[in-house]
């Protein structure tokens, strides 16, 4: 009797293995190339056209863990990618800032975060143009704090703390030992 | 005939899973944010509950081993739904894949599946599954239309991540530009207003 159920049971299982199995083969050109798709448009936004090109395809922003080099044909440092993450007021903001030579930055995405709707999520790039304020700064002669506490970043009255937060986090995050080309 | 229509709109009123049996409340409250997220879980919920109660009632199901093998069916067609949502609505998917993957413990489908689906003829566990999807789409489309209402002032906004570019200009902007109330947005608002959603049921559960 229990062979019979474990039986059965082996049945529908191979049953429903197929069924994903297939989808997933069908659906995989699709999937790959929406991927690739939306991070390119993610990276178009934060480097020049010429080094975002050249980052492998199965890159995922949101899950990087290290910081990424961008190294020329001659093994000089043309770029990096930066992840990070800060304290905001409801918890943790993670971010990627993206720099070219000389360390200057030329773009940041907010990847995650739980500020309040309506109120923190000015760091996110469709929500506020705040995020843009960051771009075009050198970062050694820039003082990383909020306007109010004597630094170089205007602040949003009413979203103090979460991007004082993310400000600090950011200075914090390029100040650490970055990776280098021709290793 | 009557059996048909009955078992049809039995889940849509009478027993609406989400406000007269509240079965389904955690992804009820998660992402109905907006109408368009609510409708994007409904019709990953609905093309489950529809491929679950059909393979249920048309396919033997071992007695002593019900449970894993309808968990596994349900499994699968969410995995399914997942990987469809992923290649033809890639935006949608980035916001709400997490909530369309525990459709796999979503008890509405399972109680449906076990409690209906398993002892009735494929075309009544169809019906079923109709009405079921129907009554859970509307909870969570109203909750989402109210929420996104007072929280943004708009309505089926972001259209276009479910049906493409044509569906931008969807967007009704019915409360002043810059009208906010971040509450209705947030989990405890969501709380609100499904209390509330339950407590007027009320009167359907006992009619």
């Amino acid at each position: 009797m229990s062979l019979r159920t474990a039986l059965h049971l082996g049945v529908i299982t191979c049953l429903a293995s197929f069924l994903v199995l297939w989808i997933s083969n069908v659906t995989e050109q699709a999937r790959m190339a929406n991927r690739v798709g939306a991070l390119h448009q993610r990276l178009a936004e934060l480097l020049p056209q010429h080094l975002s090109d050249d980052v492998d395809v199965r890159l995922d922003l949101s899950q990087l863990s290290a910081p990424i080099a961008l190294c020329g044909p001659d093994g000089d440092l043309q770029g990096l990618l930066i992840p990070g993450n800060a304290a905001g007021y409801a918890g943790d903001i993670e971010f990627v800032a993206a720099l070219i030579a000389r360390l200057r930055v030329t773009g940041v995405r907010v990847t995650s975060h739980s500020e309040t709707p309506g109120i923190g999520d000015v760091i996110e790039a469709d929500k506020s143009p705040w995020i843009q304020s960051l771009s075009g700064r050198e970062f050694a002669a820039t003082n990383w704090e909020l306007d109010r506490d004597g630094g170089d970043i205007e602040g949003i009255s009413g979203a103090t703390i979460t991007l004082r937060g993310l400000v600090r986090g950011l200075g914090a995050s390029l100040a650490v030992p970055l990776p280098e080309c021709g290793e | 005939m009557n059996q048909s229509v009955g078992t049809l709109l039995r889940g849509v009123v009478r027993e609406n899973p989400v406000w007269v049996q509240m079965l389904g409340l955690c992804p009820a409250m998660a992402v109905t944010t907006s109408v368009t997220n609510a409708l994007g879980l409904a019709m990953a919920t609905f093309a489950v509950l529809l491929g679950s109660n059909l393979v249920a009632s048309s396919i033997p199901i071992p007695q002593r081993a019900r449970l894993p093998a309808l968990v596994f069916i349900i499994a699968s067609f969410t995995t399914t739904a997942v990987l469809i949502l992923e290649a033809f609505a890639f935006e949608l998917y980035e916001r709400i894949a997490l909530y369309v993957q525990i459709i796999v413990t979503n008890c509405v489908i399972l109680s449906r599946a076990d409690g209906f689906a398993r002892h009735a003829r494929p075309h009544l566990a169809l019906l079923d599954a109709f009405g079921v999807g129907l009554g859970f789409a509307l909870a969570l489309i109203g909750l989402g239309a109210i929420r996104e209402l007072l929280g943004s002032g708009t309505l089926f906004a972001d259209m276009e991540h479910l049906f493409g570019a044509s569906a931008a200009h969807w967007e009704l902007r019915l409360l002043p530009q810059g009208f906010q109330f971040p509450l209705a947005l947030l989990p405890p608002g969501a709380f609100l207003l499904a209390g509330l959603a339950i407590a007027l049921c009320r009167p359907v559960k006992s009619a």
